[in-house]
């Protein structure tokens, strides 16, 4: 008997904590009170393995940019919210962002079909919106300067395969391509290019995530020997796919995307060097020496060479969403999202570090920010332009650069 | 916070007419519908492709409800005779399958790129900026009229026929009525439920594609049903609202949480969401509400 009293009181006592921990606002920490920017990332799901990599890509721009002094005299605040990977989780992930922490801005937005979800609400709420996400839908219509993609679009980058291919002689591929708006709007523009350049596609099969066992879309499309085998998928399909390849021994080369085979060793890790030995990755990468890169890696203690994508896509953004907010004078995203263009499109000289930029802004000096992920540009409707790819192959668990691709 | 608010409750009502839906075939009628996401699904597809083809979202959001109606009855037809796991791993089946051909005859339902633009209904009606809560009382409006007709339904003498096919269904066919029949009807309507709820999920995200629909709909369709007490309507209205706010309440409550990750912090949310429904379980083995009960079953179960 007593216990249950005490049980039902414990109930009571969560319950009523529950209801004030809701009820009280959050707390401000400085006198006036900080810009509040919003990281929507994918902490959990299929995106899982990209998402601590950029939140701390966006804690360092934002520890940056108030290290310099902050925007509008203002320091930055970072607000986290997990988007599971999942459209409607998104969704209610990004309301709460805007809707209850006043978000000026959301980056991060990694997965095109959480993207092409959120994108309305921020539309209408006047919210600078960033993505990470290839899908060509996300930048169509019209976007009243709100939505920026910083990553190559799937036409780009499947181009960017079959060029790799065509300088490793392939003469003929087949695809497995994971069921993902972003994996399939890289396929049609490969398959177009490949052929064109004299390349024969053999077959294409698509799948779902999280399948127990990828051994019949093995079998039917490395059984046909193609010389090489486009994997477009993440890391979790691509590591389950490799090893179920290396098994039945099959030979034909795999080129996979350098966010999956890439990922900072981690493909290597989950398959082993053996399994990953000649995978073919190829990944839009910073040219020469990026003075933002450069900068990004120093922030959160990794050595030079590491390649982290997505991480300095993020970086770009809210180096990027600080300047124009800066440059506008406002923290209304419709104000200040038409900045974003000019301060990477200026014809003006170069500047890496976001600390120089806010302080050449301020000076008044002309100026283009030359971005971490890439020296790039934008295109009107929001889509970069002028990336370079890097093409790398696995060789004793180590991916080496073998060559550029423009 | 008042915005987010209203979008949250919209979760809610949404939920709770999912809830209700599976209250009347689980619940009532006893028939495991593991593959309630799949009539959801397609109810959002058809009211958001038929949107998007210019058809009044109303007259698509009819369409959706007639559809799943349909084939919800027909499903019955292949399947009630099963019993209860059979039906379950066959409705589970059933709702896979259609997922798959979603995700993958792109040429009807835009496969994974997903159907957006879906236009709400009467959002003319309501003044620029009152979108949102113009939608909310329309899904509000929906759950009374749901909640309504279940009630009135649950009271009818074919509401005592459904719970005796649930718990005999013996007894009935040897009282000479078609116990396969109650099941198709149960089954139809329950359907016409899940398709309004389905295209209620359309029209609020305005955007959908195969990603969003799983069998994690089931789960908390299961789990308001479960919370909520089978058999008891509002039990099934307040455990959707329950249900809705430890999820989106979640959120917050990570916020108050110093020294963390966000990533860690993200586990630690959806973590805290099976602790809250557990515990409720534990401290309301018999969820919120009880069936409605005439005196003579209170009588006749006091035997069993």
């Amino acid at each position: 008997m007593l216990t249950t009293y005490l049980s039902r009181r414990a109930l009571l006592a969560t319950s009523v904590a529950l209801a004030a921990s809701l009820a009280s606002p959050p707390m401000s920490l400085a006198q006036q009170s900080p810009i509040r920017i919003g990281l929507l990332a994918p902490l959990t799901g299929i995106g899982g393995p990209y998402g601590q990599e950029e939140e701390q890509a966006a804690r360092a721009a934002v520890k940056i940019i108030n290290d310099a002094g902050g925007v509008l005299g203002r320091s930055l605040e970072l607000i986290v919210a997990d988007d599971e990977t999942q459209p409607t989780a998104g969704v209610a992930a990004a309301r709460k962002l805007i809707d209850v922490d006043k978000v000026a801005s959301i980056a991060g937005v990694w997965s095109s079909a959480v993207a092409l979800a959120v994108k309305p609400i921020t539309l209408e709420k006047g919210v600078l919106l960033t993505v990470n996400g290839s899908a060509d839908e996300i930048t169509d219509g019209d976007n009243k300067n709100l939505v920026w993609r910083f990553q190559t679009n799937g036409k780009s980058w499947g181009e960017a395969f079959s060029k790799a291919m065509a300088k490793d002689g392939i003469k003929t591929a087949s695809i497995l391509v994971l069921q993902t708006p972003f994996t399939q709007s890289t396929i049609q523009p490969f398959r177009k290019s490949f052929t064109d350049a004299g390349g024969k596609v053999l077959d294409e099969v698509s799948f779902n995530a999280g399948q127990p066992s990828y051994r019949v879309e093995v079998e039917r499309i490395f059984g046909k020997k193609p010389d090489a085998v486009f994997v477009a998928a993440y890391i979790n399909e691509l590591s389950a796919i490799a090893k179920e390849a290396f098994r039945s021994g099959y030979d034909s080369k795999i080129y996979a995307f350098g966010n999956a085979a890439g990922s900072n060793g981690q493909f290597v890790k989950n398959v082993g060097a053996e399994v990953a030995e000649g995978v073919h990755h190829t990944q839009q990468v910073p040219v020469g020496k990026s003075a933002a890169y450069s900068r990004y890696l120093k922030e959160i203690g990794k050595p030079d060479g590491t390649i982290m994508t997505f991480g300095a896509q993020v970086f770009d953004q809210i180096v990027l969403t600080a300047l124009a907010i800066e440059k506008a004078k406002s923290t209304d995203g419709v104000r200040f999202g038409v900045e974003v263009p000019a301060l990477v499109n200026a014809d003006a000289p170069s500047i890496g570090d976001p600390a120089e930029a806010l302080k050449a802004l301020r000076a008044g000096k002309p100026f283009r920010y030359a971005g971490a992920a890439s020296d790039f540009r934008f295109a009107p409707n929001g889509d970069q332009t002028d990336l370079t790819f890097g093409h790398f192959l696995i060789k004793a668990g180590d991916s080496k650069l073998v060559g550029e691709i423009r | 916070m008042t915005v987010y608010l209203i979008a949250t409750l919209t979760l809610v009502a949404i939920a709770a007419l999912a809830g209700l839906a599976l209250n009347l075939q689980w619940g009532m009628g006893g028939l495991v519908n593991f593959g309630l996401f799949g009539f959801y699904m397609l109810g959002a597809y058809i009211a958001g492709l038929l949107t998007v083809q210019g058809l009044p979202p109303l007259v698509a959001l009819g369409v959706a409800m007639l559809g799943v109606a349909a084939l919800s009855a027909l499903s019955a037809l292949i399947s009630v005779r099963l019993s209860e796991d059979y039906l379950a791993i066959v409705t589970l089946g059933f709702a896979e399958c259609l997922r798959l051909v979603i995700s993958y005859e792109g040429w009807l339902t835009r496969g994974m790129l997903g159907v957006s633009g879906i236009e709400r209904p009467l959002q003319a009606w309501w003044p620029r900026g009152w979108g949102d809560t113009g939608f909310l009382l329309l899904a509000l409006l929906a759950v009374l009229i749901v909640y309504t007709v279940l009630q009135a339904l649950a009271r009818s003498p074919f509401g005592r026929l459904v719970r005796a096919t649930r718990d005999d269904p013996g007894v009935v066919e040897a009282l000479g009525k078609s116990v396969l029949g109650v099941r198709v009807r149960v089954f139809a309507i329950g359907g016409a439920i899940l398709g309004l709820a389905g295209s209620l999920h359309a029209f609020y995200y305005s955007y959908i594609d195969p990603t969003q629909f799983g069998p994690i709909i089931t789960a908390y369709a299961f789990m308001a049903v479960v919370v909520g007490g089978r058999g008891s309507n509002r039990g099934v209205v307040a455990s959707a609202f329950t249900l809705i706010f430890l999820l989106e309440g979640s959120r917050f409550l990570i916020d108050l949480v110093p020294g963390l990750g966000a990533s860690e912090l993200a586990a630690i949310r959806l973590f805290l969401v099976g602790v809250g429904l557990v515990a409720l379980l534990i401290f309301k083995p018999d969820g919120f509400g009880r069936e409605p009960r005439s005196a003579l079953a209170d009588k006749t179960s006091s035997r069993f």
